[in-house]
């Protein structure tokens, strides 16, 4: 455990548990029934102009963040991502907000995938372990916003693949068709 | 307890409301703890627990078993969230609730497990046994989400004496923890 998440994490051991109010489990429970505030597939939850701003507020924020906080520039990393085969003209752009430990892909030129199919993200490391990031569609423009609300770290490569909706898999059934390099 | 982890994460991911009501139950009185811990504040420590339950409620999909438990993912987010919370306090208000010692408060009820007991009091010795100077060093950065930077300008020392101390710290931990089988190795 020492070396996972977080080396010094061991140190929340050291902690005693305390019985929290108990109205706050219901809190919880109730809160996860609404809607997500941040969702992984815009068109079915908030224009895309919104999601839109609400990433460029996000990134804008996460580099004064990262300025008053350290004294010098560490705006967020970005990549991209390339299609190829039947994705050949899609692309993507990863914005990794490290110190959020967010990332937001926007890809563009998508085609729209097959009745009762969605796209998939992976988060892949470099020993080749997939990890399921989300699943998504694009809207009729071949757009869409996916916000992938872990961090980066660890991983090298991300991946889509089209995998059966509406839930898409734990692992990947074939090889993706779009990928970029990460680390 | 990871067999188990993994089950609740499965069911999470397929939007099973029991699912959190279990991880809940688990681990609630861990995470709020842990938010205790860091804001001092019941107000902004409820907050902090509900939003880290929820995190993980969204993003349950991400659970990476290889990475680590889920009461580890669920703690980091907690912790982190906390941290987040605490960046308007003053240094010195940091410090002091990063370093105020820990104590024994009521019991947490008796879902509280032996093994989470036997694990609390063992990096307690741990912690215990380190030399002032880094214990310091790793509760500051963990309790209080100094950087390492910060933490030698406080100290006033260099930052490669700071890294040293908290390397020194953790393998210090590791090793105990190791050597009472607490922690994987």
């Amino acid at each position: 455990m020492a070396d996972q998440y977080d080396e010094l994490g061991m140190l929340a051991l050291s902690v005693r548990p305390v019985a929290p109010p108990p109205e706050l489990r219901d809190r919880i429970l109730a809160a996860s029934s609404e809607p997500q505030k941040f969702v992984l597939v815009p068109r079915r939850r908030l224009p895309v102009s919104l999601v839109a701003a609400a990433v460029v507020l996000i990134a804008v924020a996460a580099f004064f963040l990262g300025q008053s906080l350290r004294g010098g520039p560490a705006g967020p990393s970005t990549f991209a991502l390339t299609g190829h085969g039947t994705l050949a003209g899609a692309s993507a752009k990863v914005t990794d907000l490290t110190s959020d430990k967010v990332a937001v892909v926007e890809f563009n030129g998508l085609p729209a995938p097959a009745a009762g199919k969605v796209y998939e993200l992976w988060l892949i490391t470099p020993g080749g372990q997939a990890a399921p990031a989300g699943v998504f569609t694009p809207d009729s423009n071949g757009h869409v916003v996916v916000v992938v609300d872990r961090s980066l770290e660890g991983y090298s490569v991300m991946a889509v693949t089209i995998e059966d909706g509406p839930s898409g898999t734990s692992a990947p059934t074939q090889q993706p068709e779009m990928t970029g390099s990460i680390a | 307890m990871a067999g188990g982890d993994a089950e609740i994460a499965r069911r999470m991911a397929a939007r099973d409301p029991s699912a959190l009501a279990e991880l809940y139950d688990r681990y609630g009185s861990l995470a709020y703890g842990v938010a205790l811990r860091v804001l001092g504040d019941p107000g902004r420590a409820e907050d902090t627990v509900q939003d880290a339950f929820l995190k993980l409620w969204y993003a349950a999909r991400g659970f990476d078993p290889a990475r680590g438990s889920l009461r580890t993912w669920l703690i980091a987010a907690v912790r982190n969230r906390a941290i987040d919370q605490l960046r308007g306090r003053s240094l010195h208000e940091r410090r002091e609730l990063a370093l105020r010692p820990e104590v024994e408060t009521a019991a947490a009820g008796p879902e509280e497990e032996a093994v989470a007991a036997q694990e609390r009091m063992a990096v307690r010795a741990a912690l215990a046994e380190l030399p002032e100077e880094q214990r310091e060093a790793v509760q500051l950065a963990y309790f209080g989400g100094f950087t390492q930077a910060e933490i030698a300008e406080m100290a006033g020392v260099p930052l490669s004496t700071v890294k040293g101390r908290m390397r020194l710290a953790l393998e210090k931990l590791a090793t105990y923890l190791k050597g009472r089988g607490l922690v994987d190795g």
